[in-house]
Order: C-alpha cells, then structure tokens, then sequence
C-alpha cells in the first residue's frame, strides 16, 4: 500500500471506534434545552439592564452638562475599537498610492495557447503566470528560498540543463492526466527560479526556462483601481483578480493574503444563510460576512462581476486589521473596475 | 423538536461522529463537537433542510472544530476501544501502520489534519475541501501536501516507507 491508501485504510478503521451516538439525540435535546433556557434568561436580563439604563440616563440628564460633539472635519473617519484580537492593527485610509513591482525576469519565448500574462507577488516571492485559471498553465516563482510545491508528483525527479545551470525537474500528473513539471534552479546570486507548467510539453517547459532574460516586466495592469488605500501599509500579495496591503513591518508570508484585500473577478459566490448578511454599499448589493478576526464584504458590479474586500480570509494567521464600517464604505466608493 | 430534525440527528448523527471523531481523534471532543454543531443547527433547521443538511453540517463541524481552542486534555489512548482484531498473519502489521499513522495524524496541525480527512474519508476535491474551510484551493493544496510531507517523513514502518 502507499499513503494514500493507508490514509483511507487508517481513517476507514478509526472511524469504526466512533462513538456510536446511541445517546446523541438526548444530549442535543438535553442542550438545546438549557440554551433555550439561558437565552431567556439573558433576554429577561437585558431588558432588566435596558430599563434600568433608560431610567438613570433619563433622571441624571437633564442636570448634565452638554455633552462635546466630535469635529466633523473630512478626512479618515476614527476607527472604533470594539473587542479585537490583541494586536489588530486599525486601518487610517489615505489617498492610494500604489505601485505594482517589475517582475525582475523577461520571457524571451512563450509556448502558444496560454492564456494572458499576469504578474504578481507573494510575500518575497515574485511570480509571472500565463493562463491563470485555465487549463494550460505556465508559472515561474523567483524567490530568495527553494519554492515550496504545492502539489505531490510521482516521486521522479531528474535534472535538466538551463544555460550554465543545473536544475532540478519534479514530474507530475495534472488531474485529467496531463503532463505536470516543475524545473526548480538557483542563480549565482542566489535566488531561485522555478517553473511550474501544467498540460505543456516538458520540451516547451525547458524552452521557456532557458530563454529567460535577467531584465525587468512592467506589471500587468489591476482589474480596478484605487482612490484610497490603508495610510503606510505595503502590498503583501499581487495576483490577477487583485492585491493585499498589509502592515509592512508584519513578517512576509509566502501562502497567505494578509491585511486588506480586494478583488474583482468572475468567480461565483454562494449566500451562506449562517453568516452573510445582506448589505447595500456604494450604490452596490452585495452580502458581507463578519467575524471575530476580520469581514469579507461581496458586491456585485453592473456587468456581473465580483468586487471582494476582506480584512482577514485566512484562517491560519494571527495578523489582523480593522477597518470601521464607515471606512469601509469610503474605500468601496474608491474603487473604479476596469 | 421538529420531527424532521430529530430523525436526521437519529439516522445520520452517527455519520457526523464519525467525521468528528477523524477530525479531532478524541471520542469525547467530537461528541461535543457533533452536539454543539447540531444545537446551533437546531434553530435554523427549516432553513438548513432545504438546502444539503449534510454538506453544512460537514462544514460547521470543520469550522467549529478549527476554531476551537482545546477545551480538555485528552488523556485518551490510541489503543482504546478499538474494533475487535480481525485474525491473520498480516493484521499485526497492518495495525502497526494504522496506530503508526494515526499517532502522527494527532500530531498535524489541525488544519492539515482536516484536509486530509476530507480528502482520504470524504473523498472531496481540492475545490470542495477549500469550500469547506473556507479558504482559497492553493491553500488547501498546500495544507495537504506538508501534512503528507509530514507523515512521510516521521513514518517508520516499513510498507509505506517503500513508497517513499
């Protein structure tokens, strides 16, 4: 057997020393009960508390004096601070200004029938892609550390010559069977490049990878653009639906989108009765999602795309920023899709 | 409790302990889990039933499970309460590899852990196991090869170690 059929063979077996849930409706019963019972008596409570509010606020007013109103200067609206993991960093919006990097290398030839070109960033890690999404798709990673592959291969690696260097070349299989490289290599000042290619003949891979050129690509263009911006964050992720802007003093991160994100793309999205709540923002509907850690707000744009901001849409890190409701807005009306 | 709730908790309850029980390897967490998920089901049951019960159910446990700190120290021991041996000559090995293995399952990081359950026992694609934790497919992807990685590193007994 290989792992994958241990893994199956193993879960198959534990799942067999289940509790067998013979007692499983009582319990719920059972807790249902008492929260039905708890909720009540907080209800009671609350309005308890509310009348009790209502009463003092009412007999201590009229001898109070007036209490100061807040200056209504424009400007970045102040973020309130309500309880937030320890450590949020509350966004101040400023007028954007934002450029994208040059992706540090420059294809001297493409293989036909890739989709366009996008670049981007992860973190440290610069990326060039061809075909975002499709089925035929060309990416090459440079970075300071050894790419760290996201997909398993068949355990073959051999090694391919690319100009002076050697480079190492994993062997997969896409998921309807096609050809799956990755041709990984470092550089004299140690950075490494990898190519990963989906569906393309490894002849074509190795092409592309030694006809690579040290010289700079203008980045490609953003599907919107930006009125405003977090004050001193710095972008954190570039990809070809959108950015990231992040705390720049927060720890790079090679896998995940930190701070602010925005997107606009044409990926569907279904209402999730649990946690979306209708919202109508900037002229726009659309549902927004709120948590302890951050929101994920959805809009539909007029020709059906999607425009997302979200302020954590990750749930393996502990970076979070906040955004007030009003600030949120005011970003929203910034954005301009192309 | 509306029938229609009740009958579910009955005939697939013991589908949701199974997934728990894999997800967090700890009997008294995943009934905790199981019942806490369906409390909270319970209220908005005339919703959740027109739609795939199941499916949500699978997803607010994996959501419940990932959010939730440790509220005990199990002192539960892999070998526990197990199915009776089946007889054999290749069972002690085999058993070796499943304790092996779910010993260093306990030792994933939960979100790793999750992604293979739903991959291996689930059966879900990239794109659905995403959908479930709600994160992007890359990130999926990638929980699901380091715990591989993992595994594949940490595994002593010699069958799969011939994979390797």
């Amino acid at each position: 057997m290989n792992l994958d059929e241990e893994l199956r063979d193993t879960f198959r077996f534990r799942a067999a020393s289940a509790p067998d849930g013979n007692t499983l409706l009582i319990a719920v019963r059972d807790r249902s009960h008492r929260a039905d019972v708890r909720r009540r008596w907080f209800v009671v409570m609350a309005g308890l508390i509310a009348v009790a509010t209502t009463v003092t606020v009412a007999a201590v007013r009229p001898f109070a004096a007036p209490a100061p109103q807040p200056p209504t200067t424009p400007g970045p609206t102040p973020t309130p601070t309500p309880s937030l993991p320890p450590g949020t960093v509350p966004i101040v919006l400023a007028a954007a200004n934002i450029s994208l990097p040059a992706f540090p290398f420059t294809p001297g030839w493409v293989p036909a029938g890739l989709g366009p070109r996008w670049t981007g960033i992860v973190g440290p890690e610069a990326r060039l892609g061809y075909g975002y999404g499709g089925p035929k798709l060309l990416s090459l990673a440079v970075d300071t550390v050894p790419y760290d592959y996201d997909w398993e291969g068949s355990g073959q690696t051999t090694t391919a010559q690319i100009g002076k260097y050697s480079a190492t070349v994993r062997h997969g299989t896409t998921d309807s069977g096609g050809p799956l490289f990755g041709v990984s290599w470092q550089i004299d000042d140690g950075r490494w490049l990898t190519v990963q290619s989906f569906e393309i003949p490894f002849t074509d891979t190795i092409q592309f990878a030694r006809d690579l050129r040290p010289e700079p690509l203008s980045a490609s263009e953003m599907p919107f653009t930006l009125a405003l911006a977090p004050q001193g964050f710095a972008l954190s992720l570039v990809d070809p639906y959108g950015l990231c802007l992040a705390p720049p003093t927060w720890p790079p991160q090679r896998r995940t989108s930190l701070g602010l994100c925005v997107s606009v793309s044409n990926n569907e999205y279904q209402f999730q009765p649990r946690v979306d709540t209708p919202v109508l923002m900037a002229g726009l509907v659309g549902l927004i999602q709120r948590g302890k850690s951050g929101l994920t707000l959805r809009l539909e744009l007029a020709d059906g795309r999607m425009l997302q901001v979200s302020t954590h849409d990750e749930y393996d890190t502990q970076q979070y920023v906040h955004i007030s409701d009003a600030d949120l807005e005011r970003f929203v009306e910034g954005v301009t899709a192309r | 409790m509306q029938a229609s709730f009740e009958e579910y908790v009955v005939t697939r309850g013991p589908t949701l302990l199974r997934f728990a029980y894999l997800l967090c390897g700890d009997r008294h967490l995943a009934e905790d889990l199981v019942q806490e998920v369906l409390v909270r089901a319970h209220r908005r049951w005339a919703r959740i039933e027109l739609d795939e019960p199941t499916a949500y159910l699978r997803t607010a446990l994996v959501r419940a499970h990932l959010s939730w700190r440790r509220r005990r120290s199990s002192s539960e021991q892999v070998s526990a309460d197990l199915p009776e041996p089946a007889a054999g000559p290749d069972f002690a090995e085999r058993q070796a590899v499943r304790d092996e293995l779910w010993t260093l399952l306990a030792t994933l990081p939960k979100a790793q852990r999750t992604v293979l359950v739903l991959r291996y026992f689930e059966d879900l694609d990239v794109r659905q196991t995403a959908a479930v934790l709600g994160c992007k497919e890359s990130t999926a992807r990638v929980h699901a090869a380091r715990g591989l990685a993992a595994l594949r590193r940490n595994i002593r007994t010699t069958t799969i170690g011939e994979t390797r």
